[in-house]
C-alpha cells in the first residue's frame, strides 16, 4: 500500500471511514497484490536501465530485470523486454536483492499480557504452558498477515524472515516466510524450520533463572530421548509392548534428537553464548545462534563452535549524557583516555569522569563494531532484527559499517549469506534467474540516511513506497491540519476511546 | 605414593588448561613461572621458615629452600621482609555469578552454578585484592537441598566461565535448614498472593529432605531393576529419567559433598541423624553459628563446620552465637574454616581469621588454616592447594607485614603462579567491561549518592562524612 493512496482520502469524514474499512483484514489483503491502484494483468515486471546489484560485488552497470509469477524470469545487461510486462524505469536507480531477516517476529501478533491469572497451584511445578515451555507450537498457526509489521519490515527492504513465536524459554518452532500474501499460508515458504529457544525465565516459577533454564531444558532432552527410545521399540513391534504414552512437550523434541531440527537459540549476551554452546556440547542437537550481543569475546569460541550465526541489529541504548556529546568533544575524550589512570577520585573528579565517558565510548564501539570483528575471524554470519524498530535498523547498520563492516559484508549478511546459513540459497539471496523475486529499487546507495526504497518486490508481488519529499511538495503546509484534522474524525468514529 | 599420583594428575590437568588457554588469544602468552625471594614463608602445614624462595613452574610450586636459582628467564620477585602465604580458600561466597537462587522449589539439585558462572564481576578482583585465590560460589538457601556449587580459581581476565572451573574439584551441593526455605516456600500464602508448599516448619525442612533421599533411594533402585531386566527383556520400559534425582542419587553414592547452611544446634543434630540414615557423610555445617553446642557430636559424625568470626543477631534463628565458636571447634577437633558470604568480607578473611586469636588464643598456624588448608579439605581439593608445599599449585599471596597483623595489606596474588593482581600496578577502573548504556558516575558520586559534583570542582574527601 502507498501512502499516498489514504492521504487522499483525509478530506472528509466519509472517506476517512472508507479509509478505515481499507485497513480492515481482508480488505488490505485484496489490495496487496500488485497494489496500489492497477489490477494484475499478468504478474510479469521489467526493470529496466537499472544499475543491478546481483550480490555483493557482482553488479551490472545498467541492466533489466524481468519478473514472472513470483520469480525472476532473467536477469542482465541485454535482456529482450515480454510484451506483457509491466515496465519500471530503473534509469539512475539500483536493485538489491531484498533482505532476509534470522530471527524475528515479524507478523506474529504480541500476546496481550494477562495479569488476571490465577496464581498456579504449585509454583515448583507449574503447568507446562505457565512455565513457557511450548515447544509444540507452531509460529505459522500464529501468523497474522495484516500485521502492520510486516509492512514496516519490508518498507526497510526484508522481503524474507524466519520468524518464531513470542514467548518464554521454549516457544513454539519457527518457520520462514515472505513478507506478503493474502494469508498466512500464503507467506509460508518453510514450516517447522527450528525450535525457538532463548534464556526468559518463568515469572515467580519454576524455572526462573539462567541457572534453572539450562538444567530444565537437559532434563527435557534427556527424558525426550528416553521417550523416543520406547517410541521406536513400540513402532517396530508394538506386540507384548507397553503403549508409550503421547505428550506434546517431549515429542517435540524427537526431531530436534534426530538433528533434523535445529535449536535456535537467542543469546542476549556473551554468557548467554557460552551457556547455549554448553548445552549444545552436553546435548548433542544442531545449534543456530542469534543476538549475539558482546559476540566481540567470544570470537574465538564462535570460530570454533561451527554454528550459523544471526548478529543482533541492535546497538545500546544510549545513556542521556551520551546523547549530549558533540562529535569533536568524543575526539578529545578519546584522546586524553588513560587505562592505567591512578589518581585519587577525590583529587581529580575530573580526569576520572572524562576517563569513564572515554571508556564507555569505547564500550559502544566494541558493541558496533562486533560484526566486523567476527567477518575478520572469517565468520559467516546473517543478522536478526529482534527487538529492533524497522525505523531504527538503516542508522544501525550504518554505525555497524562505521566501525569497520565494509557495505558490501553488510549486504551480503542480510542477503547471500544469510540465505545460505538458513539453507535457503537455491531459492533466495541473489538476483539470479530462478530465484524468487525479492527486491529492493533504491533510489540511491542502498545504506545512505537519504535513500529511499521506492519499491520492494516480494515474491513478485509490487510493493510501491514514493519518496516522501515528492509527496511533501503537494502537501506542505497542509500537515498539521491534516494531521489535527484526522485526530478529531477518528474521535468520531471510535467515541468509546474517549469516555 | 598418593601425592606423586595425585600432583601427576594436576599437571596434566594443567597441561590440558594450558592447551585451552592457549586457544583464547587472550591467555596465550601467560606466565605461569616465578621465584618469590626471600620471604617469610608461612607454608601452614610445615610451620614458618624464615628468610626462603619458593619457586612456581609451569604453575606448580617446584621448590622451597634458601639461594634457589632460577631457570633463565624467570621473573624473580625480592620479598624480603615479606610475608609469603597460600592463597585464600573462601569456603562461602556469591561472587561472580549471574544467579545464585533458583528459589522457585523446595528441591533444585539438579540446578549448577556451573552454568551462571560470570567472569566479568568486579567482586573477583576485589578478592584477589584480598588475597583469595579460589571461592566456592554456592547456592542461595532459598531451598532445603539448592543447587550445585561450584569451585573457581580467581583467574581474572579469562572471560570464558570454564577457564575459571577448579579443574578436579568434587562437586559440592548446598542444602539449607530453617527461616529461609520456610519463609520462602511455606509462609508464602501469608500474603494472600502465592499458595505455600512445604516446609512451612523445621518439620518440614526435615520432611522434605527425606522424602528426597528416599525418592531417590527409589530412583536407583528402579533404574537398577531396569538395567538387570534388560538383561533378559531387551524390550523393557525403562523408568521416567529425572535430573533431580539423579543428583540426590550421586550425594548417596558419595560423589558429591553436602554444604548445608544452618544456625541452630537443634537442626545441625537432625541433618547429621538424616544423613546417618541415608549413608550420607560427606557435610560440612556452614554458618553453624550453634556449632559450638554440639561440636563434639560433629568431630564424632566427622562433618566439618565453616563460620563466621564474629556476626550473628541478624535474625532470630541467629541471635545466639559466640566469637570464640571457631576456637571452640577446632579444640574439639573439627575440621573449621571461616568464610566471607560477602563480597565485603572477603577483603580481609585474614583479619577475620586473627579474630581467634583474640577471642581464643589460636595460634599463627591455627588460625592461617581456618582460611587455607581447613576450607580446601571441606572442598575436597587440599592436595591441590591451601598450603606451601612442593607439588601444589602456584597459588601464592605476599603481604607486606604477617597477614594476622591488623596492618597487613596483600601485595601480590598469584594464582597457578599467574599474577592476576599487583598492588603497584592497580589502576583506578580495574573492571573487565562496562555497560555502555550506564549513567555515568564517578566512584565518589556511587559511593556517596551525591551527584551534584560540579565538573572540575575540587572535592575532599569531607563529603563522604557529610552524609552521615
Amino acid at each position: 500500500m502507498t501512502s499516498s493512496h489514504p492521504r487522499a482520502l483525509y478530506c472528509s469524514t466519509a472517506s476517512v471511514f472508507a479509509a478505515f474499512l481499507l485497513f480492515l483484514p481482508g480488505t488490505a489483503a485484496l489490495a496487496q497484490r500488485n497494489a496500489p491502484d492497477i489490477p494484475a494483468v499478468s504478474g510479469a515486471f521489467a526493470i529496466e536501465n537499472a544499475r543491478i546489484v546481483q550480490a555483493p560485488g557482482r553488479v551490472i552497470d545498467s541492466g533489466t530485470v524481468v519478473i514472472r509469477d513470483g520469480l525472476i524470469e532473467a536477469v542482465g545487461a541485454d535482456i529482450a523486454i515480454p510484451y506483457d510486462a509491466a515496465r519500471i524505469d530503473g534509469t539512475g536507480k539500483t536493485v538489491y536483492a531484498a533482505f532476509i531477516d534470522g530471527l524475528s517476529m515479524i507478523g506474529v501478533p504480541k500476546p496481550k499480557q494477562k495479569n488476571d491469572l490465577p496464581p498456579v497451584p504449585d509454583r515448583s511445578n507449574p503447568p507446562d504452558d505457565r512455565a513457557g515451555i511450548q515447544p509444540q507450537r507452531d509460529v505459522r498457526t500464529l501468523l497474522a498477515s495484516d500485521e502492520k509489521s510486516i509492512d514496516e519490515y519490508r518498507k526497510a527492504g526484508f522481503g524474507a524472515a524466519h520468524i518464531v513465536p513470542h514467548g518464554r524459554m521454549l516457544p513454539g518452532s519457527g518457520a520462514i516466510i515472505l513478507l506478503a500474501g493474502e494469508n498466512a499460508n500464503a507467506m509460508v515458504l518453510s514450516g517447522d524450520y527450528s525450535m525457538y529457544a532463548q534464556f526468559e525465565g518463568a515469572r515467580g516459577m519454576y524455572p526462573g533463572t539462567p541457572m534453572g533454564m539450562t538444567a530444565k531444558m537437559r532434563q527435557l532432552y534427556r527424558e525426550a530421548e528416553r521417550r523416543k527410545a520406547m517410541q521406536m521399540n513400540y513402532d517396530q513391534d508394538a506386540a507384548g509392548t507397553t503403549r508409550p504414552e503421547f505428550d506434546a512437550v517431549h515429542y517435540a523434541f524427537f526431531p530436534v534428537i534426530e538433528n533434523t531440527k535445529p535449536v535456535f537459540y537467542y543469546v542476549d549476551d556473551v554468557l548467554e553464548i557460552y551457556r547455549a554452546l554448553k548445552l549444545r556440547d552436553d546435548l548433542g542437537f544442531e545449534l543456530m545462534l542469534g543476538g549475539l550481543n558482546e559476540s566481540f569475546d567470544a570470537v574465538d569460541i564462535l570460530k570454533s563452535a561451527d554454528v550459523p550465526l544471526f548478529v543482533t541489529l541492535d546497538l545500546p541504548e544510549k545513556p542521556d549524557w551520551m546523547k549530549e556529546f558533540k562529535a569533536d568533544s568524543i575526539q578529545y575524550v578519546l584522546d586524553n583516555y588513560d587505562p592505567e589512570e591512578r589518581t585519587a577520585s577525590y583529587r581529580d573528579l575530573e580526569a576520572e569522569r572524562r576517563n569513564l565517558e572515554a571508556r564507555a565510548f569505547l564500550t559502544r564501539s566494541r558493541y558496533a563494531g562486533a560484526a566486523a570483528d567476527l567477518k575478520k575471524a572469517g565468520l559467516r554470519f546473517g543478522f536478526t532484527t529482534k527487538g529492533v524498530k524497522a525505523k531504527d535498523l538503516r542508522e544501525n547498520i550504518r554505525e555497524l559499517i562505521e566501525n569497520g563492516l565494509s557495505e558490501d559484508d553488510a549486504l551480503a549478511a542480510l542477503t547471500v549469506d544469510s540465505a545460505d546459513l538458513l539453507g535457503l540459497g537455491s531459492s533466495l539471496g541473489t538476483i539470479d534467474a530462478g530465484k524468487i523475486a525479492n527486491l529492493i529499487i533504491a533510489d540511491g546507495d542502498l545504506f545512505a540516511k537519504e535513500t529511499q526504497y521506492e519499491f520492494v518486490f516480494v515474491d513478485g508481488h509490487k510493493y510501491a513506497y514514493p519518496k516522501k519529499d515528492e509527496e511533501d511538495e503537494s502537501k506542505e503546509g497542509d500537515d498539521e491540519k491534516t494531521k489535527t484534522k484526522t485526530k478529531t474524525n477518528r474521535r468520531k468514529i471510535n467515541p468509546k476511546t474517549r469516555r | 605414593m598418593i601425592f606423586k599420583r595425585l600432583s601427576l594428575f594436576s599437571g596434566l590437568v594443567m597441561t590440558l588448561g594450558l592447551f585451552s588457554a592457549s586457544l583464547s588469544s587472550a591467555q596465550s602468552n601467560v606466565v605461569n613461572d616465578v621465584l618469590i625471594r626471600g620471604a617469610t614463608v608461612l607454608t601452614i602445614t610445615n610451620g614458618t621458615l624464615q628468610n626462603t624462595d619458593v619457586l612456581v613452574q609451569d604453575g606448580v610450586i617446584t621448590a622451597i629452600g634458601t639461594d634457589l636459582r632460577a631457570p633463565g628467564g624467570i621473573k624473580t620477585i625480592d620479598a624480603d621482609g615479606q610475608y609469603l602465604m597460600p592463597g585464600i580458600v573462601d569456603a562461602h561466597s556469591h561472587i561472580a555469578l549471574s544467579s545464585v537462587n533458583e528459589g522457585s522449589s523446595p528441591v533444585t539439585s539438579e540446578v549448577t552454578m556451573e552454568d551462571v558462572v560470570n567472569p566479568y564481576h568486579i567482586g573477583i578482583y576485589r578478592a584477589l585484592a584480598g588475597g583469595v585465590t579460589t571461592s566456592h560460589l554456592m547456592h542461595g538457601s532459598a531451598n532445603v537441598i539448592g543447587g550445585q556449587n561450584e569451585t573457581i580459581k580467581l583467574r581474572w581476565g579469562m572471560i570464558n566461565p570454564d577457564d575459571l572451573r577448579f579443574k578436579g574439584a568434587p562437586r559440592t551441593i548446598k542444602f539449607a535448614l530453617g527461616e529461609n526455605p520456610t519463609r520462602n516456600h511455606g509462609r508464602r500464602g501469608s500474603s494472600g498472593s502465592q499458595p505455600g508448599i512445604r516446609p512451612s516448619s523445621r518439620m518440614g525442612v526435615e520432611a522434605v529432605l527425606r522424602d528426597a533421599f528416599s525418592e531417590a533411594r527409589n530412583y536407583m533402585r528402579e533404574w537398577a531393576d531396569y538395567e538387570s531386566a534388560k538383561l533378559n527383556h531387551p524390550r523393557q520400559t525403562s523408568p521416567p529419567y529425572n535430573e533431580r534425582l539423579e543428583v540426590i542419587a550421586d550425594i548417596m553414592r558419595g560423589e558429591i559433598l553436602v554444604h548445608c547452611h544452618s544456625y541452630r544446634a537443634d537442626e545441625i543434630l537432625m541433618l547429621m541423624r538424616v544423613l546417618e540414615d541415608f549413608g550420607v557423610h560427606n557435610i560440612t555445617f556452614q554458618h553453624a553459628n550453634e556449632g559450638f553446642k554440639v561440636a563434639p557430636e560433629l568431630a564424632a559424625f566427622g562433618a566439618g563446620a565453616s563460620v563466621f568470626a564474629d556476626w550473628w543477631s541478624y535474625k532470630f534463628e541467629v541471635y545466639y552465637s559466640t566469637a570464640y565458636n571457631a576456637t571452640i571447634l577446632t579444640r574439639n577437633g573439627v575440621v573449621t574454616s571461616i568464610n566471607s558470604d560477602s563480597g565485603e568480607l572477603n577483603r580481609h578473611l585474614y583479619h577475620e581469621a586473627a579474630k581467634t586469636q583474640r577471642y581464643g588464643d589460636l595460634s599463627d598456624d591455627e588460625a592461617l588454616s581456618l582460611i587455607t588448608i581447613n576450607p580446601a579439605m571441606q572442598l575436597g581439593i587440599a592436595d591441590r592447594v591451601g598450603s606451601i608445599e612442593v607439588g601444589k599449585d602456584g597459588d601464592l599471596v605476599l603481604f607486606d607485614k604477617h597477614p594476622l597483623s591488623v596492618y597487613a595489606i596483600a601485595q601480590k596474588t598469584f594464582v597457578d603462579g599467574v599474577q592476576y593482581f599487583d598492588r603497584e600496578t592497580d589502576r583506578d577502573d580495574q573492571r573487565l567491561r562496562v555497560d555502555p548504556s550506564a549513567k555515568l558516575d564517578t566512584y565518589m558520586e556511587q559511593e556517596t549518592g551525591v551527584h551534584r559534583f560540579v565538573k572540575s570542582e575540587y572535592v575532599t574527601l569531607d563529603i563522604l562524612f557529610e552524609q552521615n
